[in-house]
């Protein structure tokens, strides 16, 4: 379970820019709901997603993870129960490395990165295995440097590597946060990863926060619907009240 | 040939100080000017420890450290109070010159009469084979634990994190810890060409490690020309050519003053010459 309690963030305090982001924002996310997060540019959506990942640190409030209270802890701490998956398709992946070394990285998510090859043939049958299903031809390119690959290629690896270190077998909470996936992508490529994103988190049971500006998108995914307007949510739907949601109705959420 | 054969023995010498740059310009992305310093801190940490006659396992464990720490401190420098990487290192370079001086307690030990690492090899007869075959085991052993660190889980999340730290952030890397650690290992390796390089001449001198950093950095260019031309992605024959870089500008120097260049010249020629080295890439992009 996730709770956000009172959570406020302002950007530049004190000065001529001042930007309130959050403004007392709690939510509680039980495990495995599927929560969709809409609203305009500068409602504090992103903002909201990077203070639960820990890239920002909040002003007030607390975050607690599955009953750990993590305020304090720095992102890369976080990634113990935290996959990300970032609107720029090229964030989630490192070029130079080769796709086997990715997946190795993002295997080792929640662990420590120690003195040791872990590289060898048992792993990259597994990755092999795990490209071969994804069917983008990619199974005998494990050795190719990631950066030669699209973003679309790219985001798809991205969000198989998320779950790469429950295939090694490790459990406890198993949180998916993404920042508009496919902004950066063509409509083709999108429905292809909102896709894939939907089958991974049915089959490994994830903990979702989408955040998407695509109203389709909003309303054919996830379980749950939040909208944000400066810094407060608005409105907080699930369940039958979101599926009968329509196409205006929540069109009319940004007039 | 035996003025070529010595440059190809400093060539060797120079190596871990090559690859100690590959580390921070090439897997972090940083220009590193502490070099300067820690190559003479290694220099002098040597030299002094050998005049006290301290057994050469501990000064060789010495030296690496102390490059390890004058490194690991830019890095603080950098990560944790954020300053510039360059002004960091410059702010580290120029504090070690008092404490090389300080060290060294004077700003020349001649190590005459002192048995160096060479004697090592004192079975081999000839001074010149008994530093051959040293200089290319101890070459042979650092290339092979490079390339394994750099394969590990800990080198590839050192690789990752000079190429897309948000990512690897997100994978659980305390980044700002890594690159601390990624300039101490530079600076470490760099202390030991200083450690080598001292024994090879016979002497520390407080001067030694004045621009030194472009030899790493020319090295390293070289290597990367080679590996970009034949499309090398492994990363053992890349620290392979970076090891070839450093010898291949030990030979160019030693070239340009056997065809008479003034020595008085030879650090323009080195300035040119890595310029030349560096823009390679861009004059072939602008022909296209």
């Amino acid at each position: 379970m996730i709770e956000l309690k009172n959570i406020s963030k302002i950007f530049n305090r004190n000065s001529a820019n001042e930007v309130v982001a959050l403004q007392n924002v709690s939510l509680v996310i039980p495990e495995k709901s599927f929560v969709v997060i809409v609203g305009a540019n500068g409602s504090g959506k992103s903002t909201l997603l990077n203070a639960l990942a820990g890239t920002i640190k909040t002003d007030e409030g607390q975050i607690m993870i599955g009953g750990n209270d993590i305020t304090e802890l720095s992102d890369f701490d976080r990634s113990k129960w935290i996959a990300r998956i970032f609107q720029n398709p090229l964030s989630g992946t490192s070029p130079e490395l080769t796709i086997l070394e990715n997946f190795r990285l993002a295997a080792l998510r929640t662990e420590k990165k120690t003195f040791h090859i872990g590289t060898g043939e048992k792993f990259r049958k597994l990755v092999q295995n795990k490209l071969k299903l994804l069917g983008l031809g990619l199974g005998d390119k494990l050795n190719q440097p990631m950066g030669t690959l699209s973003g679309g290629q790219r985001q798809a690896l991205t969000l198989l590597m998320a779950v790469m270190p429950f295939e090694m077998g490790r459990d406890g909470t198993k949180i998916l946060l993404m920042d508009e996936p496919t902004a950066a992508l063509d409509p083709k490529t999108s429905a292809l990863i909102l896709d894939l994103a939907d089958k991974i988190i049915s089959q490994y049971n994830l903990t979702v926060i989408f955040v998407t500006h695509q109203l389709k998108d909003a309303l054919n995914y996830g379980n749950r619907i939040v909208s944000m307007e400066r810094g407060k949510i608005t409105r907080d739907l699930a369940g039958e009240f979101k599926k009968n949601l329509t196409n205006n109705e929540v069109f009319s959420w940004f007039q | 040939m035996n003025f070529y054969l010595t440059a190809v023995l400093l060539g060797l010498g120079f190596a871990s100080l090559a690859l100690g740059i590959f580390i921070s310009m090439r897997i972090f992305n940083i220009p590193d000017i502490t070099t300067d310093g820690s190559f003479t801190l290694g220099g002098a940490v040597t030299a002094v420890l050998m005049t006290q006659h301290v057994s050469m396992p501990v000064i060789f464990i010495s030296a690496f450290f102390a490059g390890a720490i004058a490194g690991a401190i830019t890095g603080v420098i950098h990560t944790r109070l954020k300053v510039n990487a360059l002004l960091a290192g410059i702010l580290v370079m120029t504090a070690l010159y008092s404490v090389n001086l300080a060290l060294m307690g004077r700003s020349n030990i001649p190590l005459i009469e002192i048995p160096t690492i060479f004697s090592m090899a004192g079975f081999i007869s000839g001074e010149v084979n008994q530093q051959a075959t040293v200089l290319v085991v101890f070459v042979f052993f650092l290339w092979q634990l490079m390339g394994w660190v750099l394969k590990t889980d800990f080198g590839l999340a050192m690789r990752a994190t000079g190429n897309n730290e948000s990512m690897i952030r997100a994978l659980g890397v305390n980044t700002n810890r890594m690159k601390i650690i990624g300039l101490g290992l530079a600076n470490g390796l760099t202390a030991l060409s200083g450690f080598l390089i001292t024994q090879i001449q016979g002497f520390a001198d407080i001067n030694m490690g004045i621009g030194i950093v472009i030899l790493g950095l020319g090295s390293v260019m070289i290597g990367e020309i080679f590996s970009k031309t034949f499309h090398i992605r492994s990363v053992p024959v890349q620290l392979l050519l970076v090891i070839a870089g450093s010898i291949i500008f030990r030979l160019i120097l030693a070239f340009a003053l056997s065809i008479g260049i003034d020595a008085l010249y030879l650090k323009l020629v080195v300035a040119v010459f890595v310029l030349v080295v560096v823009s390679i890439p861009n004059l072939k992009r602008s022909n296209d």
